[in-house]
Order: structure tokens, then C-alpha cells, then sequence
């Protein structure tokens, strides 16, 4: 006798993939299929639509149970004289169990996109910012800077979401508002407004953008530049910019930590959020970074309340320890200074775990690939599908509930971390 | 398991047991009748101790993403305040803005046994329970933040009736499982969005016309109908600026008569005299207080340190972000909510300004006679960690240590202050109310702060030592829900208090103009918005305690 | 008397905190006590003499044999004595050193000088990124002291310094000043990009004009005579280098910046 599955339709569905945790998704579940009827994009239909395919633990590529496999990871971890857990692809719980788990075992945290978030979180570190959300953008942007930035390859429903919505809370005439590129051009009609408007683009190189962004915060300061160009932007275009920003009365200055690929970004941003400041002496003005995939936002928050510090912080010492350049789960990994890495990736299948020479524990998406076999695999549900969940969103603030959608069976990534922690 | 505690002093003013020597029995976490039979399985002997309920902080920054922000900036503050982990408690650090779970245990060995929140943006509030959550051992609870969401500010403009305001205030309280109202800076940070840079009382916001004096008339006549034991907790207009005491003074008298909480009242006392232009209004402010029956506040008192400021009020935030020390800053507009601003700060017992800011806290402490509508606070962090709280608390009873402090500080704000000349010495009674019975009373927990059969078991004991710092730093035990979990001011044992909330009615139509609302002009569901009761509930160490709305509270 | 040494027995994998061993903490301690330090490596801390055969000597002049690029921390909090590194040495070299001196004959890795207030740090090597620059949150770099480096400099090179000597007889990496608050920075070699970025006040001392030039952050100020300068070179004469032979010059054309703040920072370029 066979049973037929039923479709189930789910509205609202939110999304933790986008970044933008768009929640407007509809969803159709049949069995343990999952398909995003309406409202998906590039990385969020991927996202749900990933099939399961492995379901048991491995070690050593063999399969096992999970009591198996945990007991094995906690082996490995008694031993270690240098954990890391990194990668944190995951959701608030998750991150409290990784919180706990490198508390106990004196273990060292990252996440997968470290890089990219430090940029942000040392300028909040050194001279903070003034900052906003979406739905202020949604509301109030009249003027959008994009700085160094191809916004919609990275978060294709932004543009639809915050920039060109039908109506807004003050009346505002969306086609009036400007958008303006500053280093990278857009790689798509995203930033078109409805009516055919395109954007502005002033481009440069990554190399020349951080000059360009500091002449342009010492025009908006009033100051007189003696150079003609820079990084091939006219001095004379940058002043013209300075002058509409200050006209704004709510502009927007967003960036993309991610896209922003060349050392030391994190002054750039320090740029763009100081310029911000002297923006705000008499006009309205607030920045925007974009982020927030594959848990980092997430993981970063519950890390800073629980330990008092964000991703690379180590508890060697018994006590929790912050530096973001020793602390640098690719750099400790190059050097050879790992003993055991314990890589979490509940989200994207196609993110792979750095080679190494450490002994490699992963909780992974069902379906991951390795190039080599890792020491300890843990096939874990996806919060927000597999298993309910919480995540942060991109501007900080908000969090949204994630759902469950599906049966898999398999365990969340609390509970396996969980279950280390007691093992250990 | 039920256990006597035998002849110990009690201060429980809620039953105006001032000192009497009584035994309190516990039971399953509950203070229960003597057995009839007399039999009990374990007995305590607190002869000679002083017994409290746990201490309650209802006004304290201990969640939400104003505080993180202010954690991520510090790691400085961190550094030099280490926690190692031990067996029983996880390690964590932090001074002026510490780690969720070392703040839980600093403030059980304190003898605090709850803690609320009083600035929770709608849009923020998953977060502020995710970090209360991860709080150990005291109860929490917050107060969401309405005023200037757009929401309220557009159903005002369009003269709304007040029915459909409770409605939204309802609503918004339920589906932020909070148990109080907030108001910071009414309408002004709103106003600041729009490039207003100050809101006085009766000025209006420039986008929907409305005064700031008609936000609170509003919200807490919405408070006030819909039955909530919280009064409306007012965060004022023109936070710190010289003056402001003619403001405070305004607002209280215009709040026709309803129950209005103002909050860190020490930092709206302001006046203009002197070579500084900068004086005490506290006088003036005690004054009103003490003629207004309806209006409770609590004081936010400075002590000297460095901490960090961390507020919703972005209006006020910004315009001071010149006195930041260190020189770094962050301010934030919120989902068309709210907003916030954290600056970090450093107060100076040599700097004029700030040693009269610690003066005019005392004096109005010493100054408002109602204990039971005064309440002790540093506005943590903003005026101090909250683990100054038992240097506080000997301020306030020895008016020799108080006056030999006062003494040190800069000299001209010395001479215009009144506090040397003030003689009150708080009692222990007048301490157990401030700070147990008067504030369960104010937060609206009807099972908290007080030694009464019914109520819980969460129980301080102290050893009456005359240096009151040294008493209340180190209580020899705390009960929390009827176990031990702190001996001779070390934490013993761990344990996960309750969120505390209230559920008034509200009409459910509303909802589907509100649903309208977030489509539309919000970049979130209305349905996602919600935080349901799993959510607190969470991995199981959570709980919700639904409290009592007053009598005749409905829509 | 020969130094107290401490040749590190085997390359570890994991990083080793050398901070105790300085000579503030090993005044007037016994061998065995020595041996007995623990030093944190990894998630645990192993005794001194687990890590380093150790020698017995002065422990005001201090050896440091078969150092390398893991060993972090070295000459923390100095105020009196020397430390003189053979091979290369980790992060935090001589962080928050208040006098003496501090030498690695290979090379630093990030944050050398860290906080510093004073003495002399002389690496004859490279250095990495961060000289004499403030950790993470911290607003001010180093206040005081000198940073000597024979190579070349990583980048951001002086960041958030407030007083003190950086002197580079090699190139600088990309940001050299970035961010500084005042000191001097003299750079005989060539620099890397976004030279002075962010920069307040403070000098950078150019021995030719950087092959990138200089960027429009930063406005030509037209040539000066500074006489101040030679009171630099006689400062530079007391220093063990090759700074000591420069030829003196007065004649520099200066460039103010970064006008994106106060600008008040140079970039003075010998001509």
C-alpha cells in the first residue's frame, strides 16, 4: 500500500540565505522535497531546494552512528592542543552550543567569513558609526551610495525589497531617488528604477578606491584638493557628489564587506563611516553594510553577548581571549598551528572546508563534498528548514523565526555540539 | 523539599515586617505555611542575619542590541575584567558592559534576584529575550519601546481614538512579551530622523505634528486603561541638557494626573546657575515628586569610573557624542521603530559637571520622602556598572561616608550642592523597599518582593555588617525559586529564572491593518514580527510568568 | 657574565607566549624557578624548561636561541635590560616596553613595538604589519621609544602612533602611517601604497619620493627648508642605524594631509 504525500504550501516562509532574510517566500514541501514557489533568487532557491542524500555520521569514511561519531569528536578534542571551531554556518542555537562547546574545551572561534566581517566589526571597534536599517532605507533613502560594491550579485532581491518599493511611509516619489556607483558598476538592471532610471556609476579601481573615499570626505569637509583626478574619478565629479550628499536629506552610503577585496578594507569603511559623521553635523545621513549569509551575523552577536567579544576570540587561557589576527582561523591553519579544526556548514553545500593539515571534524549539510576525507562527518539539518531556528539579519538588529518545513531526521547542529560538549 | 529558616530579622515591607525576628518555610520553591505537624527536612539557622526577598533592578541594561553594540565597541573594557570558567560558571568578562551569563552570576552574589530591561524596541525584542535567556539565575522581563514608531505617531496624527491606541499598545506588548511600556525621548527620536535636532515638550515633530506632552498623554492613558501595573516608564525629553529640570518639572505637572514612571530623573534635574550654568534642580524636582502621588521615579545615579552610555535616545546621543571617552561612537535609526545611541563615558570626581551630576542623585534620594515611589538605579551602565549598587546602598544609610566622598570632589560643585547639609540616613526598611517590595509593586510581580505565604522562594540574607558596601556586596545567602544558589556572596549553583510578562485584551482586527502596514512599508511579515511563547520557552531553560493586570483592565 | 639563554628545543606547532620571560620578571629568580615558569602554549602551559633548554646567565641580558616566527610576546612590559633574539620572532614583539632593548637578528612578525613607551626595538630583518601600532579597540599606538628595522616594513607601519621613532632603512608596505596621531616615521626605501592614510598629525620622512608618488589625499605644500630636521639627524646619530649616516638635509618638499580630517600630518620628501 503506498501513501501519497501530500503537497504542503507554506507562506511567509523567511529565508536565512539571503542576507537580507527576505520572509515573503512561498514554499512547496512534498515528502521531504522542497521547492520556493514564489520569491526565491539566486541564493535563497538553492538554498531550500538542496536535496538530502547522506544521512549517516562518518569517521574515517566509514559509516557509524551518531553516538559514534560524537564520542570520536570528543576523543579528538581531549587531545587537542589547539581546537578551532569555525565555519559557524549556523543559527542562534547552534552558536550557543559552539559558544559553549569552545568554553569547555578551550577552543578558538571563527566563522567562514571572518575576512569580510572584520572589515566592518574593527571600525565599530575604533570610532563606531552611525548607522541604519531597511526599512528606514526602504522609507527615507533619497540618495544611495554604493561604495565599492555590485550589490545585486550578492543580494539579488535588494533593489525590489528596500530601493524601489510601491509606496513609502513619506510619500516620497521613488523615481526621484539616486543612485549613484562608486567604484564597482552594477552588473545587472537591479538599481534601474521602475520607470527605466538607471544608476550613476563613477568607477575605480579597488586599488584607487580608498583615495577616492577619502578626497571625497575631505570635499564634504570643505576642503580644496589641488589634484584634477583621482583614481581616475574628476575631482571635480567627487565635489559634485560631496555637495548632493549633503543636500540629501537621507542618504544612504552602503558597501559590501564581502566585495570589498583588498587588504586593509577596513579603513576604506572607516572612511566612509567618519565621512558619515561629518554628514550627520548638519544633514541626515547613515550607512548600510550588507552581509549577514551563512549565520555571521548571527553567530558574531551571540558570540559578543555570551563571551563579551565577536568571532576570533580564543579560550586557550580558560577565559575568553580576543585577537583578530592570531586569532584568524585561515591564518592558524596555514601556519600549522591546529591540532583539531571543527568546521560547521549548515547552510551552503558548495562552501568547502579549508585544507589543512589538522585533524578535520565537519558538521555539515547532507551532500557536502570534500576533497579530502575528513577525520569526523556529521551530516546536520538546516535551520529554517530542517529544524526551527533563529536568525539575524544583515543591518544587526532585526532576527527573524526560521521554520521547520520537513521531517529529515536529522539532527540539528545544538544537537550534536550539545552532545560533544557533554561528552567532553 | 521543606525547609525552615529559623529567626532571622525580617525586612519585608510589603507585610510591614520592619525587623521582626520570624521563621520563613520553603517549599518546592514557594514560601509556605509553618507545617502543621511541624515536621520539616532541613532547617537554616539565620539567627542574627538580616532577610530580605531577592533584590529587584527594574531599570537595568542587560539586553537587546543597544547593549551588544556597546560590548562589540569595548573589547578594551573586557580585557581588564576578566572571568575564568570554573565548574560551575562559564567564563565571561566585562566591566562597564559585561557578558550575559557573568552579569547573571555577578548580580545573584549581589542578592539580586531580577532584572528588567527597559528599553526594548518592538523590532529588537527577539533579541533582547535571546540575551536575557542567556542571563542566569535572576528573573527578567522588559519594557518595550513605543513613542516614536511611526505607527503610533501616524494613528495620532489622524486622531485616532484612544481605543484603538490601547489597542496597538496592547498588541505590541503581548507580541513582544514584555510586562511595561517605554517611552524614550517622546517622538523625538523620530524627530531626529526628519533632521529635528531637540524636541521640547510641547514642540512638534515636523513630519506628524504631534508634541512630545501628547505621546505620553496617550500612552499612558492606554497603560493606565488597558490595566498594565507598570506605569508608563518615561525616559524625558532633553536628556541632559542644562535646564532640563523646567521640562521634568512641566511634565509631571502636565500628565493629568495618571501614573507616570521617570526614569534616571538625575540626568533631567539640570539648571542653569552659576559660572558652570550647570546647577542642582533636584530640590525642585524632590519637591514635585513628593506633591505628586501618581508619579514614581528612579534616580540612575552616577559614580565616578569609566563606563558607557547606552540609550535609545539617538536625538540626545548624537548631540553629545563630543563627550565620548574614548572617541568612538555609534548611533542607529531603526526599522521606522525607534533607534538608539551608545557612547562610552568616563565620570570625573575632579570635573565640575559630572561631580555635581553625583550630587544631584543623592539629593534627590535623600530629598523624596515616598520611598515606595523612588528606586534605586545607576542606570546601568550608564551611570555605573551595576555592581557599584552596594556603594550606592552605603551612600544612602551613612551620611559620614557619604559626606567624606562628597568632600574630595571638585570644590565649586561642593558649594553648589545642598548634600552636605542633608542628614538622612536610609534604613535598612527603606532600602528593602526601594529595592524589593516598591519595585515588585511598580513592575507589577505579584509573587516577588515580598516574604509573604505564596510568594517565591527568592530570599536574601545578610550579615548586618555596619559597613553597609561590605553587607550588601557579600549576602551569606540568596534563594532563588527555593534553592541555594549563592553562599557567602560565591555563586553555588545555577539556576534559569522566568520572563516575566503581561497579556492585556486586545481587539484582534487590528491585525489586519497592521498586516497591511508591514507588507507594505516594512521589510518583515507581520507573522515573523511575533515572538511567540516557544521562543522564550526555547530550549527548555526558559519560562513565561504571566502577571496580573490591575482590576477593570480591558480595552 | 654571559646572558641567561633560552634556546627553544624543538619547533613547536602551536604558538608560545614568551611574556614572563623578560628581565623585570626574571630579576633576582633562580635557575630552578626559571625552569619552572609556565608558559602558555596552545590551550595548556608547559614549564620554561619543557620548551627551552635554558643556560644560566644574567637575567638582565637575556639570549634567545633558535627563535621563530611562533614565539609571541617577547620583551612584554620591559622597563631595564636587553634581549637580543637569534632567528626570527613572533607577534607582540617588545608590546608595552618601557626602556632597554630589544634585537632580533631575523625577522618580526605583526605588531612589533605594540604600545610601546620607550626604549629601543631593533629588528634586523623584516618586520610585519603593525609597527609600533594600538590592538584592536585601542586608540593609541605607540607613545614613546624607537623601532629600528634593517628590512622592510609590512603595512600599516606606525598606525595609531602617538609619539616615538619608527626608522625603515628598507621599503614600507602599503598604509605606512595609517592613521597616525603624531612621532615620526623615516623610511630610506621605497613605500607601498595609501602612504599616511587617515593620518592626523605626525611626520613621515622620505628619503626620495615613493615610485607611486604621493596621493591626492594629500595637498603639495611647495618646497621647505625645515630647520628642525637636523635636530632629527643628530637624534638619529646615538642609533645603531644605517639612519646614523644619512647625510643631513633641510631642504624637503612637504605635503600636508590626510585632508579628509584634520590634515596635519606631513610627508616631508627630501629633494
Amino acid at each position: 500500500m503506498t501513501e501519497k504525500v501530500e503537497e504542503v504550501i507554506r507562506y511567509d516562509v523567511p529565508s536565512p540565505f539571503c542576507g537580507i532574510a527576505s520572509d515573503d517566500l512561498t514554499v512547496s514541501i512534498i515528502g521531504q522535497k522542497v521547492k520556493v514557489l514564489e520569491n526565491g533568487d539566486a541564493y535563497t532557491s538553492p538554498g531550500f531546494e538542496t536535496p538530502i542524500t547522506d544521512r549517516a555520521p562518518r569517521v574515517n569514511g566509514k559509516e557509524v552512528t551518531l553516538a559514534v561519531a560524537v564520542e570520536h569528536t570528543a576523543k579528538l578534542l581531549r587531545k587537542s592542543k589547539q581546537t578551532v571551531i569555525s565555519g559557524l554556518a549556523t543559527d542562534l542555537n547552534g552558536a550557543r552550543a559552539a559558544m559553549a562547546l569552545a568554553d569547555k574545551g578551550r577552543a578558538t572561534v571563527d566563522h567562514m567569513n571572518s575576512r569580510a566581517v572584520f572589515k566592518n566589526t574593527l571600525v565599530l571597534q575604533n570610532t563606531g558609526w552611525m548607522n541604519t536599517t531597511l526599512s528606514e532605507v526602504k522609507n527615507r533613502v533619497d540618495m544611495l551610495l554604493i561604495v565599492g560594491s555590485d550589490i545585486e550579485a550578492g543580494f539579488p532581491r535588494f533593489f525590489e525589497r528596500i530601493i524601489w518599493p510601491e509606496d513609502t511611509l513619506f510619500d516620497q516619489d521613488i523615481e526621484s531617488r539616486s543612485i549613484i556607483y562608486l567604484g564597482k558598476g552594477p552588473s545587472g538592471k537591479a538599481s534601474t528604477s521602475p520607470e527605466g532610471k538607471k544608476a550613476e556609476v563613477m568607477l575605480c579601481d579597488d586599488a584607487d578606491l580608498p583615495e577616492v573615499l577619502s578626497v571625497l570626505r575631505a570635499l564634504v569637509a570643505g576642503r580644496t584638493i589641488n589634484a584634477q583626478e583621482v583614481g581616475g574619478v574628476s575631482v571635480t565629479d567627487l565635489a559634485q557628489l560631496a555637495t548632493r550628499l549633503k543636500e540629501a536629506k537621507y542618504s544612504v552610503v552602503t558597501w559590501v564587506a564581502s566585495m570589498l577585496e583588498f587588504d586593509h578594507a577596513e579603513v576604506s569603511v572607516q572612511m566612509v563611516c567618519e565621512m558619515v559623521k561629518d554628514l550627520n553635523i548638519k544633514a541626515r545621513s547613515s550607512g548600510l553594510p550588507l552581509g549577514g549569509k551563512d549565520g555571521e551575523v548571527t553567530v558574531n552577536q551571540v558570540a559578543v553577548w555570551q563571551s563579551g567579544y565577536p568571532m576570533r576570540t580564543n579560550f586557550n587561557r580558560g577565559y575568553p581571549d580576543y585577537d583578530p589576527y592570531l586569532s584568524d582561523c585561515l591564518r592558524m591553519l596555514k601556519d600549522d598551528e591546529v591540532d583539531t579544526l571543527l568546521w560547521v556548514s549548515s547552510f551552503d553545500i558548495t562552501r568547502k572546508v579549508p585544507a589543512s593539515k589538522a585533524l578535520t571534524v565537519v558538521l555539515g549539510r547532507s551532500g557536502m563534498t570534500f576533497d579530502t576525507e575528513p577525520a569526523v562527518f556529521i551530516p546536520v539539518g538546516t535551520p529554517g528548514i530542517d529544524h526551527k531556528g533563529r536568525a539575524f539579519r544583515a543591518d544587526g538588529v532585526v532576527s527573524l523565526p526560521l521554520r521547520q518545513l520537513r521531517d529529515s531526521g536529522l539532527p540539528s547542529t545544538f544537537d550534536v555540539l550539545s552532545a560533544i560538549e557533554q561528552a567532553l | 523539599m521543606l525547609m525552615k529558616l529559623t529567626g532571622g530579622r525580617i525586612y519585608d515591607p510589603a507585610y510591614g515586617i520592619n525587623g521582626k525576628v520570624r521563621d520563613i518555610y520553603v517549599d518546592d520553591g514557594w514560601i509556605v505555611e509553618a507545617p502543621s505537624d511541624g515536621k520539616v527536612l532541613q532547617e537554616l539557622d539565620l539567627r542574627g542575619k538580616v532577610v530580605m526577598a531577592g533584590a529587584i533592578d527594574m531599570h537595568t541594561h542587560i539586553g537587546g542590541g543597544k547593549v551588544n553594540i556597546a560590548r562589540t565597541m569595548l573589547p578594551e573594557d573586557h580585557a581588564a575584567d576578566v572571568v575564568a570558567r570554573t565548574e560551575l560558571m562559564r567564563s565571561g568578562c566585562g566591566h562597564a558592559a559585561p557578558s550575559t551569563l557573568t552579569a547573571g552570576y555577578r548580580y545573584a552574589e549581589m542578592g539580586y534576584t531580577a532584572g528588567f530591561e527597559p528599553a526594548i524596541l518592538p523590532s529588537n525584542a527577539r533579541q533582547a529575550h535571546m540575551e536575557m535567556h542567556d542571563t542566569p539565575i535572576i528573573d527578567k522581563g522588559g519594557y518595550v519601546m513605543l513613542g516614536s514608531d511611526d505607527y503610533l505617531l501616524r494613528m495620532m496624527a489622524a486622531n485616532n481614538d484612544q481605543e484603538s491606541i490601547n489597542n496597538y499598545v496592547a498588541w505590541t506588548i503581548t507580541h513582544s512579551q514584555a510586562i511595561g511600556v517605554k517611552v524614550v525621548n517622546p517622538g523625538g527620536i523620530n524627530a531626529f530622523k526628519f533632521n529635528q535636532r531637540k524636541l521640547d515638550l510641547d514642540e512638534k515633530n515636523s513630519f506628524y505634528g504631534v508634541t512630545p506632552r501628547e505621546i505620553l498623554l496617550r500612552l499612558a492613558r492606554a497603560v493606565k486603561e488597558l490595566g498594565i501595573p507598570h506605569p508608563l516608564h518615561v525616559h524625558g525629553c532633553n536628556l541632559g541638557v542644562p535646564g532640563n529640570m523646567n521640562t521634568t518639572l512641566d511634565t509631571m505637572n502636565g500628565i493629568e494626573g495618571l501614573p507616570m514612571h521617570m526614569t534616571h530623573i538625575q540626568f533631567h534635574s539640570y539648571g542653569t546657575e552659576g559660572d558652570y550654568k550647570f546647577s542642582s534642580g533636584a530640590a525642585e524636582i524632590a519637591e514635585a515628586i513628593n506633591r505628586h502621588k501618581n508619579i514614581t521615579v528612579d534616580v540612575g545615579q552616577i559614580l565616578f569610573g569609566q563606563t558607557v552610555t547606552a540609550s535609545g535616545d539617538s536625538m540626545h546621543q548624537h548631540a553629545g557624542h563630543a563627550h565620548a571617552h574614548p572617541n568612538k561612537w555609534v548611533t542607529m535609526d531603526i526599522e521606522c521603530d525607534a533607534g538608539c545611541g551608545v557612547l562610552p563615558f568616563k565620570y570625573k570626581d575632579q570635573s565640575y559637571v559630572n561631580a555635581l551630576q553625583w550630587m544631584i542623585g543623592l539629593e534627590t534620594f535623600l530629598l523624596v520622602e515616598d520611598p515606595w515611589r523612588i528606586f534605586l538605579t545607576t542606570d546601568h551602565p550608564n551611570g555605573a556598572p551595576f555592581t557599584s549598587y552596594p556603594h550606592l546602598i552605603r551612600l544612602l544609610m551613612d551620611k559620614t561616608f557619604r559626606n567624606e566622598v562628597l568632600s574630595r570632589l571638585h570644590p565649586e560643585a561642593q558649594k553648589a550642592s545642598r548634600l552636605a547639609s542633608i542628614d538622612r540616613e536610609y534604613s535598612l526598611y527603606e532600602i528593602a523597599i526601594m529595592t524589593r517590595a516598591g519595585a515588585a509593586k511598580l513592575v507589577g510581580l505579584a509573587d516577588r518582593g515580598h516574604l509573604g505565604v505564596g510568594g517565591a522562594a527568592d530570599i536574601t540574607v545578610y550579615t548586618d555588617h555596619a559597613d553597609r558596601e561590605k553587607m550588601f556586596s557579600k549576602p551569606d545567602y540568596v534563594f532563588k525559586d527555593g534553592r541555594i544558589v549563592v553562599k557567602d556572596g560565591d555563586l553555588i549553583d545555577v539556576t534559569w529564572g522566568t520572563t516575566h510578562v503581561v497579556k492585556p485584551d486586545y481587539d484582534k482586527s487590528i491585525e489586519t491593518s497592521l498586516k497591511v502596514y508591514f507588507d507594505k512599508y516594512l521589510t518583515m511579515k507581520m507573522g515573523n514580527f511575533k515572538i511567540s511563547d516557544d521562543e522564550i520557552v526555547d530550549d527548555g531553560r526558559g519560562s513565561l510568568t504571566i502577571q496580573p493586570l490591575h482590576k477593570g483592565g480591558r480595552i | 657574565m654571559s646572558s641567561l639563554t633560552f634556546t627553544l628545543k624543538e619547533v613547536t606547532r602551536q604558538r608560545i607566549d614568551c611574556s614572563p620571560l623578560t628581565p623585570n620578571k626574571l630579576a633576582d629568580k633562580s635557575l630552578a624557578d626559571i625552569a619552572k615558569i609556565q608558559l602558555v602554549t596552545g590551550n595548556l602551559s608547559e614549564r620554561a624548561d619543557a620548551l627551552f633548554i635554558i643556560t644560566e646567565g644574567d637575567s638582565q641580558s637575556i639570549k634567545f636561541k633558535g627563535s621563530n616566527s611562533k614565539l609571541d610576546f617577547i620583551g612584554h612590559n620591559m622597563t631595564k635590560g636587553k634581549i637580543s633574539v637569534d632567528g626570527d620572532v613572533g607577534a607582540y614583539f617588545g608590546i608595552f616596553m618601557e626602556g632597554g632593548l630589544l634585537s632580533v637578528k631575523g625577522n618580526s612578525f605583526i605588531y612589533t613595538g605594540c604600545e610601546m613607551k620607550g626604549g629601543q626595538i631593533k629588528v634586523n630583518g623584516d618586520a610585519g604589519d603593525f609597527i609600533g601600532g594600538a590592538r584592536p579597540g585601542r586608540r593609541n599606538g605607540m607613545t614613546g621609544g624607537t623601532v629600528i628595522v634593517t628590512g622592510n616594513a609590512g603595512a600599516r607601519a606606525g598606525d595609531h602612533m602617538r609619539r616615538g621613532m619608527i626608522l625603515i632603512e628598507g621599503n614600507t608596505g602599503d598604509y605606512c602611517g595609517s592613521r597616525m596621531i603624531s612621532g615620526t616615521i623615516a623610511v630610506q626605501g621605497d613605500c607601498g601604497r595609501h602612504l599616511g592614510y587617515a593620518m592626523k598629525r605626525g611626520t613621515i620622512l622620505l628619503n626620495q619620493m615613493p615610485t607611486r608618488g604621493i596621493t591626492a589625499n594629500f595637498n603639495d605644500c611647495g618646497t621647505h627648508t625645515l630647520g628642525y630636521l637636523a635636530l632629527l639627524f643628530t637624534s638619529f646619530k646615538k642609533l645603531d642605524t644605517t639612519f646614523s649616516r644619512v647625510d643631513n638635509f633641510s631642504r624637503v618638499r612637504r605635503y600636508a594631509g590626510d585632508l579628509a580630517g584634520i590634515g596635519m600630518g606631513e610627508i616631508l620628501v627630501k629633494i
